[in-house]
């Protein structure tokens, strides 16, 4: 049995831990920037926006630990309700880019909501599932109808890669909150058959879905995003390209320095750089459950092992994208794409895991 | 350890498992008709050419010799229509004495030939605004002393050849060897600089000088 001192001891090493790996995660997000973007000539002005969203995403992250966790307890369903109104009011004030409305426009600054309310999302369904005055089915009926509003709100944008997101981390907190398997996979069941709703209803979803499964229909259209990324992790071969060839990065790779970051850093490092990477966030996130493992409160453990779920969902999700594992559908990598939002929304996660990793008196 | 984080545990080591081996595919054998597409559709191989040998007279005067020259080109198939208005009135700016109203959006064409080093400057920097602008480098041979037999040359993919008189009669030895370079295009086709490599460096040809009208090989100088 360990005793209280010990378990405060891992706690805190721990996450100490977690904060130098998000660290240096951001310091290669930073690079894999910069490099692919570097034959572009516009390298500097994204360098020094994606270097300002960093500073101000870890400063907002340093402010929010200093919140409690029962304040965060208390106020994750107000905020996730003021969250779900922000992604509803996307449709009347929201701004279009790239066929989606899911962005405010403030200035010249692109605020995307989405990203920022996850951790309210994630904390409210937590608070639901711990709930002991309703029943288990009502908790559950009530954290499904929760998934469901959410995954409504950004299927009009339509946005369906952060869709998945939510849809996979609902679920992902519903396991980890305990639920029993009939319900999981009943939920589960659900997803599925809204996914097929979804693309019976989008033809270009259809379509991509239909490329993803025969590349060879239309090599110039529908499967050509899958291409290359595939030829970008290629060319990167073991070692990445020599010098300045990293050239399908800095032209042919739509979005290199976003959505198609890990086909990026493959061919500027290689399968070795790749495969580091991935320690890298292998090691973030055994962290981050082992945090969880040392709780012994069950809604702190839960609210742990969820948030950190949700970073994982996104991980493998843009990686599996990438590596044309997965049809192509845009999102980010966490702490490595450029995006302001991106970027804060993973460091609240961070920060919310952190708190509920934190003890009653810290 | 709660039986739900072991089931979370295999389902982990499962995924980083997939995704190692497709990476590990895609670096490997798997990648190589990717890397094969890539080259076919980035890579650009083409000629460096060779300076083409001087001509001198019995009394070591220099006849013909061959310079550098750049002229500006307007690339049709590159002009974007929201931008033409604005690169013609660039063009006006810095070359006030061209026929630019005669420039149309829809063919190319010459906009300047032989480029002075100021108007060099100035349209390299139009060049990196406008994408149908282009600079094309070419040899132009020069003649000091117009003598009949020397004959004319002709330029075929950036080398010249001897087409009559003496630049014909020696051009074995006048033109000299082309070499390869290999450069990558970005997707718009232009080259990235920075990927140009020099695959096998070209060999210079040698000068000729003549004597009592009867030519004969020497060394290089």
């Amino acid at each position: 049995m360990i005793n209280r001192n010990e378990q405060q001891h891992q706690l805190m090493l721990r996450s100490l831990l977690l904060i130098i790996l998000a660290g240096g995660i951001t310091l290669s997000g930073l690079l894999g920037v910069y490099r692919t973007l570097a034959l572009t000539g516009e390298w500097q002005d994204f360098l020094l926006r994606q270097s300002l969203w960093a500073l101000t995403a870890w400063s907002i992250f340093f402010i929010m630990l200093r919140v409690k966790f029962n304040w965060l307890i208390q106020w994750a369903l107000p905020l996730a309700g003021v969250g779900a109104l922000a992604l509803l009011f996307l449709q009347i004030a929201g701004t279009t880019l790239n066929g989606m409305t899911g962005w405010y426009q403030i200035g010249s600054i692109t605020i995307q909501p989405s990203e920022i309310i996850k951790v309210f999302y994630i904390l409210a369904l937590v608070v639901i599932l711990h709930r002991r005055t309703l029943s288990e089915t009502a908790r559950f009926l009530l954290a499904a109808a929760v998934i469901g509003v959410f995954a409504l709100l950004l299927l009009i944008q339509p946005d369906f890669g952060t869709m998945s997101v939510y849809l996979i981390s609902g679920v992902g907190a519903m396991f980890f909150c305990g639920v029993k398997w009939r319900y999981l996979l009943g939920t589960a069941a659900l997803a599925l058959t809204g996914a097929a709703l979804t693309l019976l209803h989008y033809d270009y979803m259809r379509y991509r879905l239909i490329n993803f499964f025969d590349p060879s229909l239309d090599p110039t259209g529908g499967s050509w995003h899958l291409r290359q990324f595939a030829i970008a992790i290629a060319r990167g071969e073991w070692f990445g390209v020599k010098g300045d060839m990293a050239v399908w990065s800095n032209s042919f790779l739509p979005l290199a320095h976003n959505d198609s970051i890990f086909a990026g850093i493959c061919e500027m490092t290689g399968f070795c750089g790749g495969l580091l990477l991935l320690l890298l966030y292998g090691a973030f996130f055994q962290q981050a459950f082992m945090l969880s493992a040392w709780k012994r409160e069950p809604i702190r453990r839960s609210a742990i092992a969820a948030l950190s779920f949700m970073l994982l969902a996104q991980t493998i999700l843009h990686i599996w994208v990438n590596l044309n594992l997965l049809p192509p559908t845009g999102i980010t990598l966490p702490l490595i794409s450029y995006g302001g939002s991106s970027m804060t929304g993973t460091m609240l996660l961070l920060a919310a895991i952190l708190i509920a990793a934190g003890s009653k008196r810290s | 350890m709660n039986t739900r984080y072991k089931i979370f545990y295999i389902f982990a080591a499962a995924i980083l498992t997939i995704t190692v081996l497709r990476m590990f595919f895609l670096a490997s054998y798997g990648g190589k008709s990717y890397r094969q597409e890539a080259d076919n559709t980035s890579a650009h191989h083409g000629e460096l050419s060779a300076i083409r040998g001087r001509i001198y007279d019995e009394n070591d005067q220099l006849l013909a010799w061959s310079e550098r020259s750049c002229d500006l080109l307007f690339r049709a198939e590159y002009s974007n229509d929201n931008d033409f208005e604005n690169m013609c009135r660039d063009l006006k700016k810095h070359f006030p004495h061209q026929l630019l109203q005669n420039l149309s959006r829809r063919y190319s064409s010459v906009v300047k030939y032989d480029l002075t080093a100021a108007e060099l400057t100035a349209a390299d920097r139009l060049c990196s605004i406008y994408p149908a602008l282009e600079i094309e480098l070419r040899w132009e041979r020069r003649i000091k002393h117009h003598r009949p037999e020397l004959g004319e040359v002709r330029q075929e993919n950036g080398t010249e050849y001897g087409i009559s008189g003496w630049e014909k009669e020696f051009d074995d030895i006048l033109r000299g060897q082309p070499g390869k370079f290999k450069v990558m295009l970005d997707r718009r086709g232009r080259w990235i600089d920075s990927t140009f490599r020099i695959v096998q460096a070209s060999r210079n040809g040698q000068d000729i000088y003549l004597s009592d009208e009867k030519a004969h090989d020497d060394q290089p100088q």
